[in-house]
């Protein structure tokens, strides 16, 4: 369930093992394929219950007006949108992506909707942020960190660049915590999900990739460990959807 | 009893949204960070801990340590004593405190005096004419419920004075408590001229 550590030559990219420098690269084909139906097929695939997830995770960051957000993996750029509407004019939010489709996409879609004044958007890697200690009052990534090659890197890096008071938010798919709902997510997951992806977006092998980062990522307390490891405070994590999906918070003090 | 945590976060994003319309609650919240204050509901079992910092409060359902202070009551009373308007309450309205009394007392003022912008908060949500109107509206209705409570307090108390005889005027019992004292003074008046005229 966890990633390989530091020195270890090889990592997980779904149930592969892959070489570490060959994930980020791996990733990337993957997002640049789905890109152009990433939104549709994140409808798709939770029946809508994305937006009520990212909704909470929004409402949970109490972000306020003024305040600066770095939205790491912003993908398409539903929680920076949120985001920029609660900080107002005089607020921050930085979109960033480590996958140029993405972000362009996601770039594309804030300004359609008119979010554009208090937005900038940067391709960047989470395991290195090119971001002065202590630049961000609230730092999220959603559905992001599980195809992140160095996790703990990440945290760190999140944990660096939070102001005292600040808060990390991570939204990510976790372990069902409802008895029963494992075996049916499972059937969903291998099954329909990777059917759904040649259907929609012609590419059965990304949304297979998907089902299998899931499986691999950490799971709800083990995140948490990473967290207080990375040097976050009062960490805790809240299940969604009977643990399908997680919301992690650590605040940095 | 713990609350699953889902709902734990829907009722802590509920109680941030009701503090973030007022700045100086916020400001109240960020005076408070670094203590703990832990509440359980005795009559549902259930026990959770408020963390304040600058953008709200945190809500948690164990601490590591002990929090530095720990209510216990019923949710009514709870809910009296939280928005009871006066913070001296917190003293009085049968809960159980453990720990720091002042920090309560400091939690009891951080809700009572929010002064909520309800139009404000409302804008954003759903417009600014539909705010405006809904504003208004609830203010016309809550100033209609504090004067029909107003008035049947008074009507009550009128029909259990006149009507019933079950309750006296004040100025009875005013009247009646003087002609106590006043007949308390005479007895010592006159058990002390007694003990003077035995004396001699």
């Amino acid at each position: 369930m966890t990633d390989q550590t530091s020195q270890d030559d090889s990592i997980d990219f779904g149930y592969e093992q892959v070489p570490r420098g060959e994930k980020v690269a791996r990733v990337g084909a993957v997002f640049d394929s789905v890109a152009g139906q990433y939104d549709l097929m994140n409808d798709l695939m939770s029946f809508g219950v994305h937006r009520l997830w990212k909704h909470f995770t929004v409402q949970l960051s109490a972000v306020r007006k003024g305040e600066r957000v770095l939205d790491l993996a912003g993908g398409t750029g539903d929680l920076a949108a949120a985001m920029a509407k609660r900080v107002g004019a005089n607020g921050l939010v930085v979109l960033s992506d480590i996958n140029g489709s993405m972000l362009s996409r996601g770039r594309d879609r804030l300004a359609d909707r008119g979010v554009v004044n208090n937005v900038a958007c940067a391709q960047i890697n989470a395991e290195a942020l090119p971001f002065a200690d202590a630049s961000f009052d609230c730092v999220t990534i959603g559905f992001g960190l599980r195809n992140v090659t160095d996790k703990p890197a990440a945290l760190a890096e999140m944990h660096r660049v939070l102001a005292p008071g600040g808060r990390a938010l991570i939204l990510e798919f976790s372990k069902p915590q409802i008895p029963g709902l494992s075996r049916l997510y499972d059937a969903y997951s291998f099954n329909v999900l990777p059917r759904l992806g040649k259907i929609v977006a012609d590419d059965e092998d990304s949304y297979r990739y998907l089902a299998e980062s899931i499986r691999m990522h950490p799971d709800q307390d083990t995140l948490r460990d990473m967290m207080e490891t990375a040097g976050f405070a009062r960490c805790g994590y809240y299940n969604l959807t009977g643990g399908i999906v997680a919301v992690h918070r650590g605040f940095s003090v | 009893m713990k609350l699953p945590s889902a709902l734990l976060g829907a009722l802590e994003i509920g109680i941030n949204q009701y503090l973030s319309g007022d700045s100086e609650a916020l400001k109240r919240c960020a005076a408070l960070q670094g203590r703990s204050l832990a509440v359980h509901l005795t009559d549902l079992d259930l026990e959770f801990v408020f963390l304040p910092h600058a953008n709200g409060l945190q809500l948690v359902d164990q601490l590591s340590d002990a929090a530095d202070v720990r209510l216990s009551a019923k949710l009514p009373v709870f809910a009296r004593t939280l928005f009871a308007g006066d913070e001296s309450s917190v003293l009085g309205a049968g809960l159980r405190i453990e720990g720091d009394v002042g920090l309560a007392q400091g939690f009891a003022r951080m809700f009572q005096h929010v002064d909520m912008d309800l139009e404000d908060w409302l804008e954003p949500r759903v417009g600014e004419m539909p705010a405006r109107f809904l504003g208004q509206a609830l203010r016309g209705a809550s100033a209609f419920a504090r004067r029909a409570a107003s008035t049947l307090s008074l009507d009550t108390a009128e029909y259990l004075r006149e009507e019933s005889r079950d309750l006296v005027h004040r100025e009875e019992v005013a009247d009646w408590t003087h002609a106590v004292d006043r007949l308390r003074a005479d007895a010592d008046r006159l058990d002390a001229r007694m003990r003077r005229l035995q004396n001699k």
